[in-house]
């Protein structure tokens, strides 16, 4: 018979576990949902789990993580237990011992983040000693061997404490010697604990987001790392996918290990040993299988060039184009704002790509701080192809080490059902009379202030502190509106509009245009008011290990066809003054791509403010809070 | 008598000095690794969160300077504002009420399991475990998925007009809250399970037998032998709550700053110092509620033995 | 082989035990284990006291004592697994104190037999043969020998500790300590893990084994009855010191003070004078056998030696009446009054309670004490 007591227990408990694995099953549905996105039921597919097998990216960061997890808890389960053991085992004195114990638990008691922080300095200074302390598999091991070793130290220590000095003493009695105690008594009494860190620090690699996604390189992603950037874009169907493979696989392991744990849990049965010997025989076939693996698809780097480029910004057809016209492998790694390119590049991962694809406003930087190198202009012939306007620009005099590859605008994607026949203009964010319905703005700290400054009719590079205040306190009304959503990368905004879900976004104009033309309600436009104008330029980093290779990239994308291609895939403005009569005549003739020149007039560049860039910083915090 | 006494240590005859010897032998590659890479990084840390910035983005300048401190505290170019305390305190108050409604349900479900039929507990344990084994980011942007506007719940929110009809429910601040409690359950779980599953019973009985009350024989018999559990729960919970700048990031839309967030902006390459200085607080934060969450309970060494014994029962 | 089987209540002749172990020291023939002077402290508490005495070859020896006696110490001291501060351990003659406990021809059965979980039984046996890098079959017949002597028999050899008894486990946890034929076999409250039944079990075949083998055993208990059971020779032990040692009969009905006299079964304990050819108490003059030194003293009498009788008794006669009466089934316990004597008697007698006796305390069972 139930009491009253009971059930409402039970019901709590079926209430929590509810809690935990409902989100689970929204993207299991999504999952096999044969419609690419959105609930409306397409119809039951498995396409998306077969599509996430092909996805080189995927499968080279599942590679990656499981040689992370594997090698980096090989490593820190040895160091984990010696550690232990040695502090259990010899006499100390007491502050020493305090001292050890503060060590052990020190990550335990930090945060991820302050964790990976720190690591983030200690390998910038260990690069200063060698270069193999680049962002890259091997930091990442580090990384998480670090922290792994705490954990084990901490279970093999526990059940240490449990052991009383009876079986040593009984050893010696019976005439063991020091080394023979340790081997016969000690350690295979240990080696369920020791077993069952090893598992604990397993799984916490595979867990792992924060730190890898401080310590990784261009050829390291992990999973959780490749899941994270989609997020930000908008997540296709394979991911989902993806998600549900690795649960999947998560779910198999916990049911295993709690098979295997359970026959552990008394020290003595023979059955734990066994268990013991599979599941090291496992873990050994395991790690030689992936590294026979590595080994054989690592791509010998020489004949590879590397690329670091905004997400969805080159025609797939043109890298294979590429790779079959120069007999090269050609890797593009992507990011989605200028801030982490720099991040990644700031701590020393400059010279692990080839070429850089960056926004003009972070050019004086990378000039300045030594991460690019000047171009050998002979090398690149097609450069003369190039609309004047853009051989000259301020942040690089006579294009020295960097030649443009795309520009375009910021302006505003809109529902045409919404808006209807009103002229666009940026009130429409900032008036709430003006408002048409929901919107999106953009996550970027200069485009947005800029944006907000040019409404008022500021410069978009304005130093004067009550000009980017003022604009700063516009957008965190804006943000404090019913009718704003979110603050999210371009192609976040975009994907909401498309999807009904607002009316109105800050995005960059080809992403807004690719958009329009799968959907016939959305269009974009810069408001009069004017906006941001915007140069990607190609550059070469300093010490890249394929310089003709890099050269050679550069000269195929300033070809004429090559040119017109790119700019019909993603549909930004070319530079390639040779190209433009291979443009499509509707996108030629298409103000939201080739602006008119009464609009560009009140187009703007951002500049690099160099320290002054503290103002915007503090003005974005306010606005953020 | 003091240089080196032989001495009995574990039925072994010998120096003091010699077991020494020995014993940082053994040390010494575990030491030395965690010297390297985490001790002397979290000094090199706390040490560049007294620098200044460096002009280009990333540089660090190594001048002494509180100027970090001062903006942290809020002494901002524009005079005072609270921006950043504000953010530190929200970061606080979110990791405490997170940890709160964690607790609030892992009791309870930890409760639930330990009183179910023996075979019923490692299946019902392993369904615990396995959200608590995933990575984060599926965890949390599941839930985006699952809030999303088009989704049967934001369509009941709306149809119940707590909401406009076609916006989903994340971003939101509710969005924020279900995210970190559904994340950082299951960490409170394990040590509350660890527990009940060895309490005494006979105490439970005997406060029956005196008559006691459901609340009292609650609170007489089953909390104080939980409480070390309890203590446990809280540190597993709460300090990750406190760094975490995931489920901020995807569940809160960019508004919703929290510390993590803020620090993972400054490495993000523009001011490292500052960042330093940001985590270097946090850092401080964190052991503060430690402290306290020590001394209102039992002794440490309880408190850390538990905290083993849990770690031991994760997988 | 290990000890053929002497005739059952001879003492085994001094021959059996020499079969020694391979490494164990030898210089006179006896192997008598010799105590002098060790002393013990943890901080500031001293836990032995310049303790001395000597275990002769084959003999059975118990250190007995309340918790805290140090005889746990002292045991493991003998072991090797605590160095004394200061005294000797002598074993057949040569100073063993400085050898490691691995090198002493000694072997330990633990209170809790310590049997190493991970190993079968029979590795758990041939563990100190292993260790010894004996050869393969060798290891299999003595290992095969000890557990038959043990009543172990082939089935147990693959089994595990965790599915063992207590009594089965105490077996393997001698077996595995006979088998390297060791000197001297010690052990630490070995029954304290039994049930009563089985201990009274336990104590004889622990008995019957030892003079089997003819070897040495120390055994450390707080148990009297224990004690009593097996041993030839009781030392017992009271704040670190030997304050008696002797046979069990000399040590029960000769106790030497008053804590002894106690310790050892139920004694009454009677203050006495000294008077004129005989000691003045409570219950009137007594005479005893030799008179001693102090003025005044305790007497002590065991409660079974008291002869109750209704008629008064010629001499140290008590006159007393029966307050309480238990029955026990072999025995009956009368508390009288005056002075809360305890008497034993038959369980025949009709006896009840509120009834006049008289109680005689014959002179040579009344023993004075020290103290």
């Amino acid at each position: 018979m139930k009491t009253r007591s009971q059930l409402l227990l039970s019901s709590v408990a079926a209430f929590t576990l509810l809690l935990l694995y409902v989100p689970f099953v929204a993207v299991f549905v999504l999952s096999i949902n044969a419609a690419k996105s959105g609930t409306k039921w397409g119809g039951f597919t498995f396409a998306w789990y077969r599509q996430v097998f092909r996805e080189p990216a995927i499968l080279e960061a599942a590679q990656n993580t499981l040689i992370l997890a594997v090698v980096s808890t090989i490593i820190s389960t040895i160091l984990g237990t010696l550690l232990a053991i040695a502090i259990w085992r010899y006499p100390w004195p007491k502050r020493i011992r305090a001292l050890f114990d503060l060590t052990v638990y020190l990550p335990v008691v930090m945060p991820d983040i302050v964790f990976a922080a720190a690591l983030v300095v200690a390998f910038g200074a260990l690069r200063a000693v060698s270069s193999i302390f680049q962002f890259g598999l091997l930091t990442m091991v580090i990384a998480h061997v670090t922290f792994q070793i705490a954990f084990v130290a901490l279970v093999v220590q526990s059940r240490l404490a449990t052991f009383g000095r009876a079986f040593e003493e009984a050893a010696r009695d019976l005439y063991a010697g020091g080394f023979q105690v340790l081997r016969r008594v000690t350690l295979p009494l240990l080696m369920p604990a020791i077993i069952a860190g090893a598992m604990l620090a397993f799984t916490l690699s595979l867990d792992d987001f924060i730190i890898s996604f401080f310590t990784y390189g261009p050829t390291s992603t992990t999973l959780p790392i490749v899941i994270y950037s989609s997020v930000r874009r908008g997540v296709p169907p394979h991911i989902h996918a993806l998600s549900m493979l690795i649960l999947m696989i998560t779910v198999l392991l916990v049911f295993a290990l709690e098979r295997l744990t359970r026959g552990a849990q008394q020290p003595s049965s023979p059955q734990a040993r066994r268990i013991a010997v599979a599941v090291a025989g496992v873990v050994l076939i395991l790690g030689t299988a992936v590294a026979w693996a590595v080994q054989s698809i690592r791509a010998d780097r020489r004949r590879e060039l590397v690329v670091y480029m905004y997400s969805e910004y080159i025609d797939p057809a043109l890298k294979d184009e590429f790779e079959r016209q120069t007999g090269l492998k050609l890797r593009i790694v992507e990011y989605e704002n200028s801030e982490e390119m720099l991040a990644k590049i700031q701590q020393g991962a400059a010279s692990q790509y080839d070429v850089l694809v960056v926004s003009d406003v972070v050019v004086p930087t990378l000039i300045r701080t030594g991460v690019i190198s000047p171009l050998d202009l002979q090398q690149i012939p097609h450069r003369l192809n190039l609309d004047p306007r853009f051989t000259d620009p301020p942040f690089d005099r006579g294009c020295e080490y960097s030649l443009p590859y795309q520009w375009g605008t910021v302006g505003l994607m809109y529902d045409k059902r919404a808006v209807g026949d009103r002229p666009i203009t940026w009130s429409m964010l900032f008036d709430e009379s003006r408002q048409p319905g929901k919107y999106v703005l953009m996550d970027s700290m200069r485009d947005m202030l800029g944006i907000a400054l040019k409404y008022r009719g500021h410069s978009m590079n304005s130093l004067d502190r009550d000009q980017v205040r003022a604009a700063g306190e516009l957008l965190r009304r804006a943000q404090g509106m019913d009718n704003w959503i979110a603050s999210e990368g371009g192609v976040g905004g975009k994907n909401r509009v498309m999807k009904g879900e607002a009316a109105l976004a800050v995005v960059y104009n080809g992403d807004a245009i690719r958009a329009a033309a799968e959907n016939d309600n959305v269009a974009f436009a810069v408001p009069p008011e004017g906006g941001v104008i915007w140069v990607d330029v190609m550059t070469i980093t300093a010490g890249a290990p394929n310089r003709a290779a890099a050269h050679q990239f550069i000269n195929f994308i300033l070809d004429a066809k090559t040119g017109a291609q790119l700019s019909s895939f993603n549909r930004y403005a070319t530079p390639n003054a040779a190209a433009m009569p291979f443009i499509r005549p509707d996108d030629r003739n298409n103000p939201a791509i080739y602006p008119p020149p009464s609009l560009q007039a009140k187009l703007e560049y951002l500049h690099d403010l160099g320290r002054n860039t503290r103002l915007y910083e503090e003005v974005w915090k306010m606005v953020k809070r | 008598m003091r240089d080196s006494p032989t001495i009995l240590w574990r039925g072994e005859l010998t120096t003091r000095r010699s077991l020494r010897r020995r014993g940082l032998g053994v040390l010494a590659p575990a030491l030395f690794w965690l010297t390297i890479f985490l001790v002397l990084p979290s000094i090199a840390t706390a040490l560049a969160a007294f620098a200044q910035r460096g002009e280009l983005r990333g540089q660090i300048e190594w001048s002494l300077t509180f100027d970090n401190f001062k903006r942290l505290v809020g002494f901002g170019l524009f005079g005072w504002s609270a921006d950043h305390m504000v953010i530190f305190a929200r970061s606080v108050w979110i990791a405490a009420v997170t940890t709160c409604l964690s607790l609030l349900l892992a009791y309870p479900l930890a409760f639930f399991i330990a009183t179910r039929k023996p075979g019923w507990r490692y299946p019902l344990l392993a369904l615990v475990m396995v959200p608590f084994c995933t990575n984060i980011v599926i965890r949390v942007y599941a839930w985006q998925q699952l809030l999303a506007h088009d989704m049967p719940i934001a369509r009941l929110a709306a149809s119940l007009r707590l909401v406009r009809p076609g916006s989903s429910l994340c971003p939101s601040t509710l969005a924020v809250y279900i995210g970190m409690v559904s994340t950082f359950l299951p960490f409170a779980v394990l040590p509350l399970y660890a527990s009940v599953e060895r309490l005494d019973w006979s105490i439970v009985e005997a406060a029956r037998d005196l008559y006691a009350s459901r609340w009292r024989i609650f609170r007489h018999a089953i909390l104080p032998q939980t409480r070390a559990a309890l203590q446990v729960a809280t540190i597993l919970a709460f300090i990750p709550a406190m760094g975490t700048f995931v489920v901020p990031d995807l569940l809160g839309g960019g508004r919703y700053m929290l510390a993590g967030s803020l620090i993972q902006q400054q490495f993000g390459g523009s001011d490292v110092p500052f960042g330093a200085a940001i985590s270097l607080a946090l850092m401080v934060l964190t052991l503060g509620g430690l402290f306290l969450l020590r001394r209102s309970g039992e002794s440490g060494a309880a408190a850390a033995g538990e905290l083993a014994q849990v770690r031991e029962a994760a997988p | 082989m290990i000890g053929a089987q002497p005739a059952v209540g001879q003492a085994a002749p001094r021959e059996q035990a020499a079969h020694l172990a391979p490494s164990a020291p030898r210089a006179g023939a006896s192997s008598e284990l010799r105590l002098s002077q060790v002393s013990k402290s943890f901080g500031q508490l001293r836990v032995l006291d310049h303790v001395g005495f000597t275990v002769e070859a084959g003999q059975f020896a118990t250190l007995l004592g309340p918790s805290g006696c140090g005889k746990t110490t002292l045991l493991r001291i003998i072991a090797g697994l605590e160095v004394a501060d200061r005294g000797q351990v002598a074993l057949g003659g040569n100073d063993i104190s400085a050898l490691p406990a691995n090198r002493r021809p000694i072997n330990t059965v633990f209170q809790n037999y310590a049997l190493f979980p991970h190993l079968s039984v029979y590795e758990n046996i041939a563990f100190g043969l292993r260790s010894r890098r004996f050869a393969g079959e060798q290891i299999q017949r003595r290992v095969r020998d000890a557990m038959q002597m043990l009543q172990l028999d082939n089935g147990f050899e693959e089994r595990y500790p965790d599915e063992l008894s207590g009594g089965q486990k105490q077996r393997v946890a001698l077996a595995r300590a006979l088998v390297n034929e060791p000197e001297v076999l010690l052990l630490d409250e070995p029954m304290s893990a039994l049930d009563a039944k089985l201990r009274a079990e336990v104590q004889l075949d622990l008995r019957r084994l030892q003079r089997r083998l003819g070897k040495t055993f120390i055994l450390v208990t707080h148990d009297q009855d224990e004690a009593m059971t097996v041993s030839d020779r009781i030392l017992v032990m009271q704040d670190g010191r030997i304050v008696q040692s002797g046979t069990p009969l000399d040590v029960y009905e000769h106790p030497v003070n008053r804590f002894v006299a106690r310790f050892l079964g139920l004694a009454n304990l009677i203050p006495a004078r000294r008077g004129m050819g005989r000691l003045e108490t409570a219950f009137g003059a007594m005479r005893v056998k030799h008179l001693p030194q102090w003025e005044s003293g305790t007497l002590a009498i065991r409660p079974e030696r008291i002869r109750v009788s209704l008629l008064e008794p010629a001499g140290n006669a008590v006159s007393g009446v029966i307050r309480e009466l238990i029955y026990r089934g072999d025995h009956i316990d009368l508390f009288v009054e005056p002075g809360e004597l305890r008497a034993r008697v038959s369980p025949t007698l009709r006896l009840a309670a509120g009834q006049r006796i008289w109680l005689e305390l014959p002179p040579e069972h009344l023993e004075v004490l020290a103290d």
